[in-house]
């Protein structure tokens, strides 16, 4: 699982690639706290190169999401394989974030 | 002194204007007091008012106000609105709460204080507004920097938004200044103020009667008697906080074990309108008759999985889905479910055809079919 981040004023971008599982969310929250500075408010995600997302990848999204709530702000998830937005769909998470 | 002698004033309006100039650092830590104060009182007690502020008389207009009626004055503590403060509310009602609030913060001085709205006959329109002369409480605030902090009275003025504009408007036609107004654009102002007092009772009068409405609904809501209830905004909200799809939420989590994010199901009620649903008694025949066909629905995109989260608003979500399935709305009848909830977005087709495939294999479907 490889992950890229881009600030850009309030905006954080971040690139997701391969499978966010399990093991990867672990490794992965401590590097989106450090990245989530006081600034950001919006946050968008490029899934593009995301295979696959368990239970633990959709907390990651829930936390994201609820953060820049809190602010006011707005989560976006771009280019969304077909199984990532099955999933997001089956468990109703699809209506909460921006999807484009 | 020199620039006190601009102003022309006597010796005894200079020696005021001298005091304003010496006191004007405790008039603007005052200012500042009183701001704060006013709007901690104001968000304490829960009130959501146009606007709240404050200044310190400038020394131009102070001197234009004793070379007016300086004689009226022996010295500059008998002029209360060197400092003063104002609370602007959306309602006239919200005036009397302000006051209350006022007279328990500050100390007031009622032989000073004035309430301009009872002053006018039966016949007359004009200024409405509430003035409290008041000093800061020593128990509040006190500071030995600033020894007169507490002794020195400022003004506090409550009105509405329509007072104030018409109070603003009034002082731009420049009465303050003893310039004579002409007889026909007073009387012109005047009947504004009679239409504003007017108008400030029907804002208040809807409010009332929209406040009356809503716990009405309330009240049937929680009574249960759904077939009384118009679905709308109000109403919905009312339903929702009864957990109305918490059995069928609870029960899809089963099948995984899973954690459940409260989420808002406020967004599916542009859909439910569109789709007919013209009551909450609508509502509950939708769960009844389709919360078995939903779950299976759920139970058939969730079982093969090791999902163990799902958001609460997943419920309505699948009701929704088997609704319009069975009644033939298929894959573009999903697309614009989505649209409605979540915005337009390439998404939602993809979304509507992988739900869509799914369903197909299921009872209420197969039979549809046969219907």
């Amino acid at each position: 699982m490889e992950v890229s981040f881009e600030k850009k004023d309030n905006l954080l971008l971040m690139a997701f690639a391969g499978r966010l599982d399990t093991v990867a969310s672990g490794d992965l929250m401590p590097k989106i706290g450090d990245a989530m500075d006081p600034s950001v408010s919006d946050v968008t995600v490029d899934c593009s190169a995301l295979d696959y997302i368990s239970s633990s990848g959709l907390r990651i999204f829930m936390t994201l999401y609820k953060r820049t709530a809190a602010k006011g702000g707005k989560f976006t998830l771009k280019n969304l394989s077909p199984q990532v937005c099955e999933v997001l769909n089956i468990t109703g998470m699809a209506t909460l974030f921006n999807i484009e | 002194m020199e620039n006190v002698k601009d102003y022309g004033l006597d010796l005894h309006c200079t020696l005021i204007l001298e005091e304003y100039r010496e006191s004007l650092p405790t008039f603007l830590k005052m200012k500042e007091i009183v701001l704060d104060l006013l709007r901690s009182m104001v968000s304490g007690a829960g009130l959501y008012v146009n606007g709240i502020e404050a200044r310190v008389k400038e020394e131009k207009s102070l001197a234009g106000k004793l070379e007016l009626k300086g004689s009226k004055y022996r010295m500059l503590s008998d002029i209360t609105d060197i400092v003063g403060a104002r609370v602007i509310t959306f309602y006239s009602e919200e005036v009397d709460k302000i006051a209350s609030l006022v007279e328990k913060t500050f100390e007031v001085d009622w032989t000073e204080s004035v309430d301009k709205r009872k002053l006018h006959a039966l016949d007359s329109f004009g200024y409405d507004s509430l003035h409290y002369i008041c000093r800061i409480p020593e128990s509040l605030c006190s500071d030995p920097d600033y020894p007169d902090l507490n002794s020195i009275r400022f003004e506090i003025q409550m009105r509405t938004a329509l007072q104030h504009v018409w109070a603003t408007i009034n002082l731009d036609t420049g009465y303050k200044t003893g310039v004579e107004v002409p007889r026909e654009y007073l009387r012109n102002l005047n009947r504004l103020a009679g239409m504003l007092e007017l108008a400030d009772e029907q804002f208040s009068t809807i409010r009332s009667s929209i406040n009356d409405y809503r716990r009405k609904v309330h009240a049937l809501v929680e009574d249960g008697r759904f077939e009384e209830v118009s679905l709308d905004g109000d109403t919905f909200r009312s339903y929702l906080e009864l957990d109305p799809f918490g059995r069928l939420t609870r029960k899809i989590a089963l099948i995984n074990q899973a954690e459940v994010q409260k989420t808002s199901s406020l967004p599916y009620l542009e859909v439910l309108k569109m789709l007919g649903f013209k009551t909450l008694a609508d509502l509950e025949k939708l769960k009844k008759e389709y919360s078995e066909d939903a779950y299976q629905l759920a139970l058939s995109q969730l079982g093969g999985t090791d999902i163990d989260i799902i958001a609460s608003s997943v419920a309505i979500q699948d009701l929704l889905t088997v609704y319009i399935l069975r009644n033939g709305g298929g894959e573009k009848g999903l697309e614009f479910m989505y649209d409605s909830v979540s915005g337009p977005s390439p998404y939602n087709a993809v979304r509507a055809k992988q739900v869509l495939s799914a369903a197909s294999v299921l009872s209420f479907m197969k039979d549809k079919e046969k219907d």
